[in-house]
């Protein structure tokens, strides 16, 4: 059962990723990864509020998304290290899951 | 050249007084032959707010007030005929978008205009007419500072005549 603040936030993601996906096919070619990552954050901060033994895990990789993502225009490398930073933080949480 | 674009916005409101100078501001922009062929929608309800963030990919806080600048595309046609309609409302959408921005400056207001949106989920937001079709979003609120400016290009001015490398392909 998905209660109705989870459903709420996740309506709002989907209608994010549908108009992001439509954008980008106008948009330029490096707003791309920002609209991914972005969803990955916002699915972040609506799990977060869900789950339990991984909140801190879901809320530190939104923090480190949320912390580099902004510099995309300014600074294309470090938006480029802060992406690598979360898929190590990700794969380190993966290598964790059993089965 | 204080005005910056501003993103992050307080919650404090903003009179509707004030957003009528705003627009107002947009009225009294240039426009190709006086024809005046742009619709402006101001949102201001937090919950139509919430939801046209939601199909803007662009909008990452929620402003306290949205201009939606939108062109009469029955006016600019018969006007400007088929070839030419969207390219001098689009040019008459953002002389209006900056004089608004500039006047919203004045009063203290942040803004920023948002090209990312879906114009469609837009369309049916607001109701609009299939002849009104919504071209930029200017995001008004109040900010707690301005951000930075970012370096300018000064290279792209010329005097009297164009001096570099020419074609650049």
């Amino acid at each position: 059962m998905i209660d109705k603040g989870l459903n709420r936030d996740l309506m709002e993601l989907i209608g994010y990723m549908i108009t992001s996906a439509r954008g980008l096919v106008d948009e330029p070619k490096s707003y791309g990864p920002f609209r991914l990552i972005e969803g990955v954050s916002r699915l972040c901060g609506t799990l977060a509020k869900e789950q339990g033994t991984d909140r801190m895990f879901l809320e530190e990789l939104q923090r480190t998304i949320d912390e580099g993502k902004f510099v995309l225009m300014t600074d294309p490398q470090a938006f480029e290290a802060m992406l690598d930073r979360a898929v190590v933080l990700y794969t380190r949480k993966l290598k964790q899951l059993e089965g | 050249m204080e005005r910056r674009s501003v993103r992050l916005f307080t919650a404090q409101e903003i009179p509707r007084s004030e957003l009528e100078q705003v627009l107002e501001a947009g009225i009294w922009a240039p426009c190709a032959g006086n024809l005046q062929e742009w619709v402006f929608v101001c949102v201001t309800r937090p919950e139509m707010i919430g939801k046209m963030k939601v199909v803007s990919p662009g909008v990452f806080w929620k402003p306290q007030a949205i201009i939606v600048a939108c062109v009469d595309t029955t006016k600019a046609g018969e006007a400007f005929g088929a070839r030419n309609a969207e390219r001098w409302s689009i040019f008459d959408c953002a002389m209006a978008a900056q004089n608004m921005m500039l006047r919203a400056y004045d009063l203290g207001i942040g803004s920023c205009a948002i090209g990312s949106f879906n114009a469609l989920a837009v369309r049916e937001l607001l109701e609009l007419p299939q002849n009104v079709r919504a071209e930029l979003l200017l995001l008004l609120g109040r900010y707690d500072q301005l951000p930075p400016p970012p370096p300018r290009k000064t290279e792209v001015i010329h005097w009297e005549r164009f001096e570099g490398p020419g074609d650049t392909r």
